[in-house]
């Protein structure tokens, strides 16, 4: 585990990765904000990259690779947060991406996010542009809940 | 989220270190909600609200019912809010009213009474209104103690009045022809009564007020009712008095109304029928100030808000009631779409916050937690997203 980077455990799950920040779109380069102490080392775009393969899937947006003295991996859905079919549909794409990190060639991605688990940083993060129609405590945060993820935000917070 | 619009003088009230609340500026739109927790300083706010808007009518009405206060701010103040409470003076609070100056408060306790006649302005429904029926008898402002909040006596008296004059005769009180419309009625008939009926009835020699069910051979006393209707019977009974029989929208001139916590002993499908009521109020012009620790309140302002500012039709505000297609219905949805409602957080000792947004998406705690009122619904979910997490990890490290 020690040593295990982002961008080598992204090349052994047969994924391209950049550097930093430099898969994310740029209109979403402000939704990921540095947090001070915490560095972006890689990213890959999941959707992009599975797209031609698997057209008809929910795939998952991004993967982000972070280090605060040690590489964890964060898990990124830009989505907007309209209703609870945006839910349901954000539900399905994270089966998709759990379903890939426990594939065969993705063992250290998902080490990497477990390592942010183990640190108490949440993993999937749902990101959304405009308007949030969800409140506290509805169903809409009960059914994120259970899966363990937080209400979608306007950007990424790594530290809670 | 809530709606906005430009305030003018008249609708802003303002007070400084008036027991706990060090600053509270607010804008008073058709609907101003405040939330908060526990000694928060609503209920101060509130009452000194109703002082600065009335201050001549009450001291009117206190000389009317033989109160002696001989020019002494601290004995006002104890009759006023309540006996102890003079001692919120030490403080020096303050407050500006309208286009006013600031005004510190124990000025305005100790003026002179009014020459004339002052109109009444605003209507109370205090958190205590059980408190205005004894064994559903109504109940004179001298049968209160001195050191009672003025606004639970005057609200009493007021019940006594209504009680009196609109039903020595006719002693149905709920459902009633003159009372509501159906779109209004029939909610409280379902949520709330169950289908029961309210009367005003001579009981052990006594008007009474009574529940009367099918099935049952007597009518229920009133301490045998369920929490929740015995604590909404006076606040009906407030309705009652704010809607008048006949065209007459309002009661005489009383611009504002406030309601503190309507959601007492109430199921939320109960506090929906409360709120159709509300938009019936505003409807007919009324301005309304609630206080509230209930989440069903704050979703109807956050529902309403959304609708207006997606250009929403009434048939949305119908959706949150689940109303059907009629004039009535239309009409109080309608009516609703135009209002403009605010909301403030009353934290102890810190400033009154405007969180009228109510963004589940803000950094600010305040705003997205609605007043903190969502602060254990977030503390909850956390901790089963934290234990689903856990156990996924441990699935993971297994497999």
């Amino acid at each position: 585990m020690k040593g295990v980077t982002f961008r080598d455990a992204a090349k052994e799950a047969g994924l391209k990765s950049h550097a930093g920040k430099k898969a994310i779109k740029p209109e979403y380069g402000k939704r990921l904000p540095d947090e001070k102490g915490i560095r972006f080392k890689g990213s890959v775009d999941l959707d992009e990259q599975f797209k031609e393969f698997e057209p008809n899937s929910n795939r998952w947006d991004y993967g982000v690779g972070l280090n605060d003295g040690k590489e964890f991996a964060v898990w990124i859905e830009m989505h907007p947060a309209s209703s609870l079919e945006d839910v349901k549909l954000v539900l399905k794409k994270l089966k998709w991406l759990q379903s890939k990190l426990n594939s065969p060639g993705f063992e250290r991605l998902l080490e990497l996010t477990d390592a942010a688990e183990k640190k108490g940083v949440r993993a999937y993060h749902w990101i959304y542009k405009g308007r949030a129609k969800f409140r506290v405590g509805g169903q809409e945060e009960v059914l994120l809940a259970k899966v363990g993820m937080n209400l979608p935000g306007r950007g990424l917070r790594v530290r809670r | 989220m809530a709606g906005r619009k430009k305030s003018k003088a008249g609708d802003r009230f303002r007070v400084r270190n008036l027991g706990v609340v060090s600053d509270a500026k607010l804008r008073l739109t058709d609907l101003t909600v405040l939330v908060g927790p526990q000694a928060g300083g609503k209920s101060v706010f509130l009452q000194t609200l109703k002082l600065a808007a009335d201050r001549d009518q009450i001291v009117g009405f206190f000389k009317r019912q033989n109160a002696a206060f001989n020019g002494d701010p601290k004995s006002f103040l104890d009759g006023y809010y309540g006996r102890g409470m003079a001692g919120m003076l030490e403080g020096g609070p303050t407050i500006s009213w309208k286009k006013g100056e600031w005004r510190g408060l124990e000025d305005l306790a100790k003026s002179g009474a009014p020459k004339s006649s002052p109109k009444e302005r605003l209507f109370y429904i205090p958190a205590q209104r059980v408190n205005s029926l004894s064994s559903g008898a109504s109940r004179t402002f001298e049968t209160f103690n001195f050191g009672d909040p003025y606004v639970l006596r005057y609200f009493a008296h007021q019940l006594h009045v209504l009680l009196q004059n609109d039903f020595g005769t006719t002693p149905r009180v709920f459902p009633s022809d003159d009372h509501m419309n159906d779109t209004l009625r029939g909610p409280i008939t379902e949520h709330i009564f169950g289908g029961a009926r309210l009367f005003y009835e001579p009981s052990d020699f006594t008007m009474r007020l009574t529940l009367r069910a099918d099935g049952l051979s007597e009518a229920l006393p009133f301490n045998a009712w369920s929490t929740g209707q015995r604590e909404f019977a006076p606040l009906l009974l407030g309705l009652y008095w704010l809607c008048p029989p006949g065209d007459r929208a309002r009661r005489g001139s009383i611009e504002r109304v406030v309601i503190e916590e309507p959601e007492l002993g109430l199921h939320p499908r109960a506090v929906s029928a409360f709120l159709l009521t509300v938009l019936d109020l505003m409807e007919r012009g009324y301005k309304v100030i609630i206080s509230t620790h209930s989440v069903a309140v704050m979703d109807f302002v956050w529902a309403l808000g959304s609708i207006q500012e997606c250009g929403g039709t009434e048939a949305d505000v119908r959706g949150i009631f689940k109303l059907p297609s009629n004039e009535a219905a239309s009409g109080i949805a309608r009516s609703a779409l135009s209002k403009k409602c605010s909301v403030y957080f009353f934290d102890r000792n810190k400033p009154v916050q405007d969180i009228s947004s109510l963004d589940p998406g803000s950094e600010d705690e305040a705003v997205s937690l609605w007043g903190d009122l969502n602060g254990f619904a977030r503390l909850s979910t956390s901790a089963v997203v934290d234990v689903v997490s856990r156990e996924e990890r441990r699935r993971d490290a297994s497999a």
